[in-house]
This record gives C-alpha cells, sequence and structure tokens, in this order.
C-alpha cells in the first residue's frame, strides 16, 4: 500500500514541479506573493480593486477597456475603476456586477455597457472569471492563465524589444479597399480592409441573434442597484454605418432591439445609445473597424463626449421614447 | 408532476449540485474515489455494502440530482417485482409475471428517455384541454444513465424467470447491484450472475496488486477521453455545428475523427468504470476489444459495447428467433418454414438505434446497421462464407469497408447528439447528417482542409495560430499513440487492455510510460479548463 502511494505520488512529479513554475512565473500576482502588481491583464486589474475597491465601476468589452482615465477626469467624470476587458460577454460582466455589489459596499455608480452584439444570445460564453478570482483550483487549471504564465515566462527566457506602439490605429495599409461580400444578396461592396473583416466576423457571430435570457438577469441587477443606492448606467458604444447597413438591418435585430432598449429605459436607468439613436455625433473616418473607435482620432473624443453627458444626466446624448 | 414544495427542493439540490456536478473526468470524483475505497476497507465487513450504497447514491446525486428519485422508484419496484417473479411457479405463471414486470420497465423508460419527443405532441393537447403536460417538469433533459440500470434491470427479471439467478431478498444487495456507481451513468450493463455475487459477498482485504492494475487502467482510460477523445471534440464539434462552411475532405475527416472519437471517449470512460471497481476488489465485464479491427460487422458487434450487443443477443434477438414469431404472422405465417433469423435482426438493430436516443437520426442510424448486417449476411449465404484464413491484404481490405461504412453511419449518431436549433424539427437533423455525407464528396484541396482545421480548432478552442497548433499537434501525437496501443492490444495482447500489460514491462519504459499518460492528461486538463465547462462523456446521455 505504501509502495503504491508513493508511485502514485512520483507519478505527479511533473504536475507539482509546473505548478512551482505557474506560481513563479503567473503575471496577475494572483496569489499577492510579489510586492509589485504592474499586471495588465484582467485579473491583475480585479486583483487590485479587490485590494483598494473604488466607488464607480466600468464593465463592458474591449471597446470601453481602453478609455483613458485622464480623459475621464477631464470630462467630469472624476475616478472610475475599469473593470472591462476584451471579448466580455453579457455572462461574464453580469458576474463581474453582482460580485462587485456583494464585495464592494461602498459602490456608488455603474456604467455597463449594452450591445446588440452581447445580448445574443449565442454570444454567451463564460471564462468563469468570478469563479477564477475566488477559487484558486480554477485559476490554476484555466487555459488562459495557463498560456499567460507561459508567455510572461518565455518573455523572461527571451525577452525582446517592444517593436512600437500597437493597438487600433488606423494606417496607410488600413485604406486598402477590398470588396466586401453580403452573404444575403450576393452583392459586392468597396470597404475598407480592417472594416470588412470586421463585420464578416459580427455577421457571423450574429447570424442567429436572439435576446440572451440573461437580460432578464441585467434588469433584476439594474432593480438591486436602484434599492441599494447604486446609480446605474446603461451605454450602447457607438458602431459603425457598416454594421448597420450590412449586419443589423440585414439580420433583422433592430426591431427587438428597439424593445430592449423601451425595457431598459422603463427601468429608470440612465441609458446612453450611441449604437442605434447618437450614431451621428461620430463621424465614419472616427472609427477603426465596425465598432472599435480609432485610439487616435476616435476614442478620446467619445471619452469626453461619453463623460460629459453622464455628468449632464444624459443632456447630449438624446433619446426618443 | 412535483408541487411547488417538491419543486423548490429540487431546484436547491440542482443549485447545491450544480458547483460540484460530478462525473469520471470531475475534480470532486477524483476526490470522491479515495474517500470511498478508504472507507471502504476500513470499516467492518458487514457495513461495507452500506457504505458502498451511500457511496453510490452520493455519486448519482452529484451526478444528476433530479434524477435520484427515479433510480430510487426503478430499484424498489424492480426489486419488488423481482420477488414477485421468483414466488410464482416456474413456466408460464413465471413468464407472465416477467412480462408484466418487463411492460413496466419498459414504460418507465419511455417516459423518462423519450418525455421529449412525447412533450412535443401532447404538451399543445394538454394544453387545448387547459391543464399542463404532467410530463413537463422532466423534458430539459433525459434521466442520466435511465436506458443502462433499465436494461441492467430487465435482465434481471428475465434471469430470475429463467431460473438462471434466485429473486435477491435482501434489499441492500439489489440496490447496490443497479446503483453500482462506476456503472450506473453508462455501463457497462451488468449481468445479475456477475455483479450480484460479487457484491454479496466483497472482499475482505484491500489487494495492492489489483490496485496498481487498476490505476493503470483509469490512467489509460484518462488518457483516451481527455487527450484523444475531447481533442478530437473540438474539431468535429466545431465542424458538424456549421456543416455548409466545410466542405470535402475535411468533412470525411471530420466522419472519421468522430469515429475515433465516440471509440476511445466510451472505451476510456469504460476503462475508467471498470478500473474504479477493481479498486473495490469488484469486477466489471470488458466493453470493447478493439473493434476497429474487426472483417465484418458481425465481429464488430462482438467487440463493440460488448454488454449492450450480448444484452441485445440474450434478451431480444435469440428470443425473437426462437419464438418464430413470423409462423404466427396472419396469411403469410403458413409459408414460413425457418426461424425468422433476418427480420428479428432487423428488429434488434432498430431496437439498439432507438436505445440511443429519441431523435430519427439514432433511428437511421439503427437502420443502417441492421442493413450492413443483414447485407453481410445475405453475401454469406449467396457466395458463402468467406475463408477462414484469408491473407492481411484481404483482411485489411475487409476491415477498411466495415471502418468506412461505420464511420459514414456515424455522422447520423453525431448529429442525433448535436442540439437541435430552436424551431427545427427532427427532419432537420437527418437531412443535416445526409448534407454532411453528400458534401463529402465536394472538391477540396489539402490547403482548404488545412485552414479548415485550423479555424475549427480556433473558433473552437483558443484563437491564436501559434496555440492552435500546438494542440493540433498535441492532438495527433495523442490519437496516435493511442492508436498504436490498440493495435498493440489486439496483435500483441490478445485483445486484453493495453494497461494491464504494463507491469511486465521493464522498469524504465513503464515509467517512461506512466509520466507520458500524466502529463498528456495534464495538459488535456488544462486545455479544457480543469472541466470547468469540458466536455461530458458522449455515452452519459443514452
Amino acid at each position: 500500500m505504501k509502495k503504491l502511494l508513493r508511485n502514485i505520488l512520483l507519478a505527479f512529479i511533473p504536475v507539482v514541479l509546473y505548478y512551482g513554475v505557474f506560481i513563479a512565473f503567473e503575471p496577475n500576482n494572483y496569489f499577492g506573493l510579489r510586492p509589485d502588481a504592474a499586471g495588465t491583464g484582467i485579473m491583475a486589474v480585479l486583483r487590485r480593486y479587490e485590494k483598494a475597491p473604488q466607488s464607480r465601476i466600468i464593465l463592458g468589452d474591449s471597446r470601453l477597456a481602453q478609455l483613458d482615465p485622464d480623459v475621464i477626469a477631464a470630462a467630469g467624470g472624476g475616478q472610475w475603476a475599469n473593470l472591462s476587458y476584451g471579448g466580455a460577454s453579457l455572462t461574464e460582466q453580469l458576474d463581474l456586477l453582482q460580485w462587485a455589489l456583494d464585495t464592494n459596499e461602498g459602490l456608488e455608480e455603474v456604467l455597463f455597457m449594452g450591445s446588440f452584439y452581447t445580448l445574443n444570445a449565442g454570444y454567451n460564453h463564460d471564462r468563469m472569471l468570478v469563479r477564477a478570482l475566488n477559487n484558486p483550483f480554477v485559476y490554476m487549471t484555466n487555459l488562459g492563465y495557463n498560456i499567460n504564465m507561459l508567455t510572461n515566462l518565455y518573455d523572461h527566457l527571451a525577452p525582446h524589444r517592444e517593436t512600437g506602439a500597437g493597438g487600433e490605429t488606423q494606417d496607410p495599409a488600413d485604406y486598402v479597399y477590398v470588396e466586401y461580400t453580403d452573404p444575403a444578396s450576393g452583392q459586392a461592396v468597396p470597404m475598407r480592409d480592417t472594416m470588412a473583416r470586421h463585420i464578416t466576423e459580427v455577421y457571423q457571430r450574429s447570424r442567429a441573434w436572439q435576446l440572451s435570457e440573461e437580460f432578464g438577469r441585467l434588469l433584476q441587477l439594474i432593480d438591486d442597484c436602484e434599492a441599494r443606492g447604486v446609480r446605474f448606467i446603461v451605454v450602447l458604444p457607438p458602431a459603425s454605418n457598416e454594421v448597420m447597413d450590412w449586419v443589423v438591418a440585414p439580420l433583422g435585430i433592430q426591431a427587438p432591439m428597439r424593445e430592449v432598449l423601451a425595457k431598459l429605459y422603463a427601468t429608470g436607468a440612465l441609458v446612453l445609445d450611441y449604437e442605434f439613436e447618437n450614431r451621428h455625433l461620430l463621424r465614419e473616418d472616427q472609427f477603426y473597424d465596425g465598432f472599435h473607435l480609432d485610439l487616435e482620432r476616435g476614442l478620446d473624443a467619445w471619452c469626453e463626449m461619453l463623460f460629459r453627458a453622464i455628468a449632464a444626466g444624459g443632456e447630449g446624448a438624446s433619446h426618443v421614447a | 408532476m412535483p408541487t411547488s414544495a417538491q419543486s423548490g427542493l429540487l431546484a436547491a439540490a440542482e443549485s447545491v449540485t450544480s458547483a460540484w456536478r460530478m462525473s469520471f473526468s470531475s475534480v470532486h470524483f477524483l476526490l470522491f474515489l479515495p474517500l470511498v475505497v478508504a472507507g471502504f476497507f476500513l470499516l467492518p465487513q458487514k457495513w461495507r455494502r452500506a457504505w458502498l450504497l451511500l457511496g453510490s447514491y452520493y455519486f448519482y446525486f452529484f451526478a444528476a440530482p433530479k434524477y435520484l428519485v427515479v433510480l430510487l422508484c426503478g430499484t424498489l419496484a424492480t426489486w419488488l417485482l423481482g420477488l414477485f417473479i421468483g414466488r410464482a411457479a416456474a413456466g408460464k405463471p413465471r413468464r407472465a409475471r416477467m412480462a408484466f414486470g418487463v411492460v413496466l420497465l419498459v414504460l418507465g423508460l419511455c417516459f423518462f428517455k423519450y418525455n421529449g419527443f412525447f412533450a412535443a405532441f401532447l404538451s399543445p393537447l394538454f394544453a387545448a384541454a387547459g391543464a399542463n403536460y404532467p410530463g413537463g417538469y422532466f423534458t430539459t433533459a433525459g434521466a442520466l444513465g435511465i436506458s443502462f440500470y433499465t436494461f441492467t434491470a430487465i435482465g434481471y427479471l428475465v434471469d430470475t424467470a429463467r431460473g438462471d439467478v434466485p429473486a435477491e431478498k435482501n434489499l441492500l444487495n439489489f440496490a447496490l447491484f443497479l446503483g453500482f456507481f462506476p456503472s450506473v451513468t453508462m455501463g457497462p450493463i451488468s449481468r445479475a450472475g456477475g455483479l450480484l455475487p460479487q457484491l454479496q459477498n466483497p472482499p475482505a482485504k484491500f489487494d495492492a496488486a489489483g490496485a496498481a492494475d487498476a490505476l493503470r487502467l483509469a490512467a489509460a482510460g484518462y488518457f483516451k477521453k481527455l487527450a484523444v477523445a475531447d481533442t478530437l471534440a473540438i474539431f468535429t464539434t466545431a465542424v458538424y455545428g456549421n456543416i455548409t462552411a466545410y466542405t470535402g475532405g475535411t468533412l470525411t475527416l471530420a466522419a472519421a475523427a468522430f469515429a475515433v472519437q465516440l471509440y476511445f471517449d466510451f472505451s476510456g470512460y469504460t476503462d475508467i468504470a471498470r478500473a474504479t471497481a477493481q479498486l473495490l476488489g469488484i469486477q466489471l465485464p470488458q466493453n470493447f476489444k478493439n473493434p476497429y479491427y474487426a472483417t465484418n460487422f458481425s465481429a464488430f458487434w462482438q467487440r463493440w459495447h460488448i454488454s449492450l450487443s450480448s444484452w441485445l443477443q440474450d434478451y431480444v434477438f435469440t428470443p425473437l428467433v426462437w419464438s418464430r414469431w413470423t409462423e404466427k404472422l396472419p396469411i403469410i405465417g403458413k409459408k414460413v418454414a425457418k426461424p425468422p433469423v433476418l427480420t428479428s435482426l432487423a428488429i434488434t438493430f432498430v431496437l439498439s438505434g432507438v436505445w440511443h436516443g429519441d431523435g430519427l437520426c439514432f433511428l437511421v442510424w439503427g437502420t443502417l446497421q441492421a442493413a450492413f448486417r443483414i447485407g453481410e449476411e445475405v453475401l454469406h449465404r449467396t457466395l458463402g462464407k468467406p475463408k477462414k484464413n484469408a491473407g492481411r491484404a484481404a483482411r485489411a481490405g475487409k476491415t477498411a469497408v466495415v471502418l468506412v461504412l461505420w464511420a459514414e453511419s456515424l455522422v447520423f449518431f453525431k448529429m442525433g447528439m448535436t442540439p437541435l436549433p430552436a424551431g427545427a424539427g427532427q427532419g432537420w437533423a437527418v437531412k443535416q447528417a445526409a448534407l454532411a455525407l453528400v458534401r463529402q464528396f465536394s472538391p477540396a484541396g489539402f490547403a482548404r482542409i488545412g485552414a479548415d482545421i485550423s479555424s475549427a480548432v480556433q473558433n473552437g478552442f483558443y484563437n491564436d495560430g501559434l496555440i492552435a497548433g500546438a494542440f493540433i499537434l498535441f492532438c495527433l501525437v495523442c490519437t496516435a499513440l493511442a492508436l498504436w496501443a490498440d493495435w498493440a492490444e489486439h496483435h500483441r495482447f490478445g485483445g486484453q487492455p493495453f494497461a494491464l500489460q504494463l507491469g511486465a514491462f521493464t522498469p524504465g519504459a513503464r515509467w517512461g510510460i506512466y509520466i507520458l499518460l500524466v502529463v498528456c492528461c495534464f495538459a488535456a486538463f488544462l486545455a479544457q479548463s480543469g472541466g470547468y465547462g469540458g466536455a461530458s462523456f458522449l455515452y452519459g446521455g443514452f
């Protein structure tokens, strides 16, 4: 029996060694073993937020993740903890909101991103962020965090120089026009390359659009926030004309989204809709692709517009009830 | 139909268990199993069966909380029916009681397994009458393992009526026989004569050598499931989820990949089930004997899901043939002189299809198996039986034909397992399967196939070319290793599991394989993010 147990332990030595490396090189300082906490991943951000909770939070996907805190402050928005990250689904956003409500009694204001793209029942991935935050086992077995660790390890073993500023900024190559073919009608139109690729992806993901059942949970959480005196703001970030013309219109998403918006307005929360109603406030050349604003000529301008509207209680982002 | 209080209780049970859902590939099971084994051997002999039953119901509760009550009722009903049959005089009275019991169990199976199918027709009728369909609560998912334990129960009743086994008087023994946790959810379908005596007299001492073999078998089972079947599933799920996006070679490759996935998924599960029972000193029957080396369908079905095919043979096919039921048919009955072998084969295979699921796809799949088996029988009758010592090339050719027909028929099986989109009827899945088969003939170059595989993996696994490439390489290496082990089992070890031969290897080779299995399983475990959201065992739904 002792021999059997010893052999089992011996067979698992590679796993034990791997986790030694994992703990040493995971970039989010999840275990709090390193004094620095400079990680930029969402897990590192959440760990920092846990230690120093703020009274205002932003929850959204990549469209809100790069909002500049200085621009927000200059627009009279004050200090916000931005808990947005690329590819966040509605389920993940709601889990984070619930977690913030449960753990931060001083929460006063929530800026929550809504969009036809994330309200789609088919866009329902769940990377167990909150579960990973609370359960080290979930964190240590999660594929994404393991890849982050291996990337970090690789960077330590073979340090490389940054090749320049990345991000979503148009360069001359993006002005190469390609032919975008509408899958429904077969009609071909010229379109900027980054835009055409993005429209193709958004169309595929939205093809069988149905309102997510999680929308009911969102309405419930808005009520909970109201009951707790937490100001709730829903923002629908801008979408380009191409998204409207080649995704929303042919797939018939506008009518159900009108109902969704009516329900959101009925909650009494402040709803700032740049996706359908206030799209005219942004020019086409301010977009990098169909959803993302150009970091240099679009994002800061919209960020300022958004936080001025929030400070003014919605003025500047009108809606027709 | 549950009252609101009962519904509340069931909902509470669901919420308690959802975070700790149990299956062989869950962390919960890896914590549960050592506790059950340790408790079993530490407790006095008289308490061991009770401990095992408690563990079995704990396992089932965390696997399918809503349906534990169904298992309990089924157990009590079958135990009483067994006593009822055992007390009757041999012959007609006993057969009548057996028939009553079998019908009752089949009705129960139909209600819980095919409820979704019935609900689609019956719910509107009940609604028109201003009432709710009483089975509505159970329509969301089938009762886990009900097909397996109902067939075990039917086998027990028939064996009791035939006098092959005495009716079990002890409810605890019987409950353990039907609910034994290693086999309750996905078999192997045990016979009363094989399992009940082992449970009545559990082993007195822990067998370290047997446990070492069991752990080797479990490691091989986890390798097949996690490193092979689950990684292939990423590709097959992506392809069959969007058939029109893929063409030619990709769909052919997906059909082959699904055949490999299904085999290693289910045989991996069986290895883990057998290993788990063996840790407790109990032997479960072997369920697979390298079926992909069979040279005809008759041999294939003696090697694939053996516990089900032998069950169908003993309790459906043979009784049908010897009942000479065709002679009792009006008009044509008088013209029939031979036992109805081919028609009984057809009925048995169609029944096998229906057993697998309530969709039309499974009916088509079962019918295809019947056609293959009957076609083979007709060929043998017209052309004569093939030579026993055929050359290697002839054997390889026949194996290839069996494999191709099997893999193509599994496209219907796969579509039967795929959830229907909202508003789609059963016909949709059959059409999709037919479309997948037809589109295999649309031309596509190697570059297109490569791009298809890459995009399927990037969509289903990780959206990064480098990671997806590493994953594909990992999947190929693990699949090749599993196929090699399967080849060695068939050609070198007389069909005995490869894992059980490891004890005879040199220590260096043996430890090399242990480490390889652990590393591959661990990597695959991480690829599924520790099972949080990972794939489930394919046969768990049957």
